[in-house]
């Protein structure tokens, strides 16, 4: 088992960012954001999550797919090999869980080929980011459980535990030998004790809630209610690092993709302008059906990892939270 | 790598085009993919974008699908003629339970463009027909102008041993060359699903239609005491993709476009006030 410190840390990522695109957390004004970083000395590690998950990286805002040139038709790919450093567990998760989404039945190699060529290191957490943070109660932080291919653990301020979750993580430490060093027992326990610490102020139980969701769906008042403030703005799809949601776009030149949110009332808009879910409490439900209790049913994982975004950043000040206690505490109607 | 995209569409030409109704044109492509009946293509033009029709023609033929014209896309394709090309990708989802019918009565119920997306099956019955029972369609228009598939609905299918063929009209304008019945197919269901030759609780139904009037025509089959899994619809949704990645068609557990089209009423029940 190994550790590394900050400076060697910053060496690694140097040494591979020479054959890779290096993502890497780095300042913006205020915030902190990931982005592609040519100069280790602009990585920020003391940060707690960014605003805007790591999905857009793997599943852009905006991506090409298609190119148009005089009646043929060609598809756009990016063959770039890239590690991406800093991941939180919970930004982690939101790729697993849409993972299975893109791999069944006929695959997505949009997607699938960016997961592929991309080495993940992943940052854990030791402090609480977010009051609205609840990655404990759906299995998801703060210290990831899987899907790195390398995971940082803190030991303190200026030394990581090594985690190696696969061939690629293994590789790294193999062919870099010089700039990690043996975990001793105290390291070990240091590493046991984060994982076992609990940070998170909110607590649900997503199983319970799944339960109780069940006779929730047609009380109409019910939905109505809860989602009175909702301003249909999407920002609790885009903040998601799970939601994948995502629309085709063609202009002159080119098919792009985009982001779509389930918020928005053309979501399932139809030929001859019908619109399935016209009333905004029924695209208020299929979120939190889809994210709670389809996506569970279909494919065995939750489509939140609690970051807790959804709720901080909802300009209508709905309590997701509060909701999925109070449906789990219900008496499922 | 760059034809690995499932995105990429195939540019086919258009071979015949037919102007069914003012608004509705049935488009005859030189390209015969395998399908089977009740499978979806994604149909669209560089630039514009693509949007999901079942296949009217059977599979291994020349694709057929009918298009009313409602809407950007749909607008765009009614301007292409013989000759001009189209993109299409499929296909997709699942397919009517051809197995199932073996044997069976079957009783088809379409509304306005609804009836295309069933052709593709009442002609993969009609290339092996002694393999299934009576057929019965029932099929409503907004008014003589708006009927699709004249010729089959008029002159082929009431000719054939064992088809029997009702039309029905919302509203009549004039006299008109039909003998058909005014009123709604709820309408004609009442008296017709009495009829010796359709009156059959384990006839397999087919609905296809807009949302009101497939709503409106459960209600009946199920007054006529027709079983919820007898009951088989052929479901619309926005799809970006066709194959479950754009997550428009969730409804449920299900994507329309990965689990259905196809679905029996018992399927989709519990969530009936999603369509």
């Amino acid at each position: 088992m190994d550790k590394i410190n900050k400076n060697d840390l910053l060496k690694l990522l140097t040494s591979l960012k020479d054959k890779n695109k290096l993502i890497a957390p780095v300042k913006a004004e205020k915030d902190i954001v990931f982005d592609y970083v040519n100069d280790v000395k602009d990585i920020v590690l003391d940060f707690t999550n960014t605003v805007k998950p790591a999905k857009e990286f793997f599943i852009p805002q905006r991506e090409d797919i298609l190119e148009f040139n005089n009646g043929k038709i060609k598809a756009i790919f990016s063959d770039e090999k890239r590690v991406f450093f800093g991941i939180r567990p919970c930004d982690l998760k939101g790729l697993c869980v849409m993972d299975p989404t893109f791999r069944e039945g006929i695959e997505d190699p949009h997607y699938l080929e960016k997961r592929k060529n991309t080495v993940i290191i992943a940052l854990a957490c030791t402090t609480l980011c977010d009051e609205n943070a609840f990655c404990e109660s759906a299995k998801a932080g703060p210290v990831a459980d899987g899907c790195f291919d390398l995971q940082l653990i803190p030991l303190g301020k200026n030394e990581y535990f090594v985690e190696n979750g696969s061939k690629a993580g293994a590789d790294i430490i193999d062919k870099n030998k010089q700039l990690f060093k043996k975990a001793d027992k105290s390291d070990i326990k240091k590493m046991e004790d984060t994982k076992n610490k609990k940070i998170n102020k909110k607590k649900v139980d997503l199983d319970l809630f799944l339960e109780k969701l069940k006779g929730r769906f047609n009380n109409k008042a019910y939905w109505k209610e809860a989602s009175l403030t909702c301003l249909r703005c999407g920002a609790c799809n885009y903040l998601c690092p799970s939601c994948f949601c995502n629309n085709m776009v063609d202009n002159t030149k080119k098919r792009y993709r985009c982001w779509d949110s389930c918020m928005f009332r053309g979501f399932t808009r139809q030929a001859a302008n019908l619109i399935p879910r016209d009333e905004l409490y029924t695209r208020f439900r299929q979120r939190l059906y889809h994210k709670y209790k389809w996506h569970k049913e279909r494919y065995g994982v939750h489509m939140c990892t609690g970051c807790g975004r959804c709720v901080t950043y909802c300009p209508g000040l709905i309590p997701y939270i509060d909701i999925i206690n109070e449906v789990s505490n219900s008496n499922g109607e | 790598m760059e034809n690995k995209s499932p995105y990429l569409p195939k540019i086919v030409k258009i071979k015949k085009v037919k102007q069914e109704t003012e608004d509705i044109k049935t488009f005859t492509l030189d390209y015969k993919p395998i399908f089977k009946p009740g499978q979806f293509f994604e149909i669209g033009i560089n630039g514009i974008g693509e949007a999901p029709f079942t296949a009217a023609s059977a599979s291994k033929k020349h694709f057929q699908a009918s298009i009313k014209r409602t809407g950007k896309l749909t607008e765009a394709i009614h301007q292409l003629k013989a000759g001009d090309k189209l993109t299409i990708r499929g296909p997709y989802g699942n397919s009517f339970p051809i197995e199932k019918i073996k044997g069976k009565n079957m009783l088809f119920i379409g509304g306005g463009i609804g009836l295309p997306p069933l052709h593709s099956l009442i002609r993969t019955v009609l290339e092996n027909r002694g393999r299934y029972g009576k057929i019965t369609v029932f099929y409503g228009a907004r008014d003589e102008a708006q009927i699709v598939s004249r010729e089959e609905l008029k002159n082929i299918w009431p000719k054939m041993k064992n088809f029997r063929v009702v039309v029905c009209v919302d509203f009549k304008k004039n006299k008109g060359e039909w003998p058909h019945n005014v009123g709604l197919v709820t309408g004609i269901m009442e008296k017709e699903l009495k009829h010796p030759f359709t009156r059959n609780k384990n006839t397999i139904v087919f609905v296809c239609g807009p949302p009101i009037m497939i709503k409106a025509v459960i209600q009946k089959l199920l007054e006529h005491c027709f079983k919820e899994e007898n009951i088989i619809l052929t479901l619309e949704r926005l799809m970006k993709c066709g194959f479950g990645k754009c997550g428009h068609c969730n409804v449920g557990e299900k994507y329309i476009c990965l689990d259905g089209p196809v679905f029996s009423y018992k399927e989709i029940k519990e969530f009936e006030e999603e369509f």
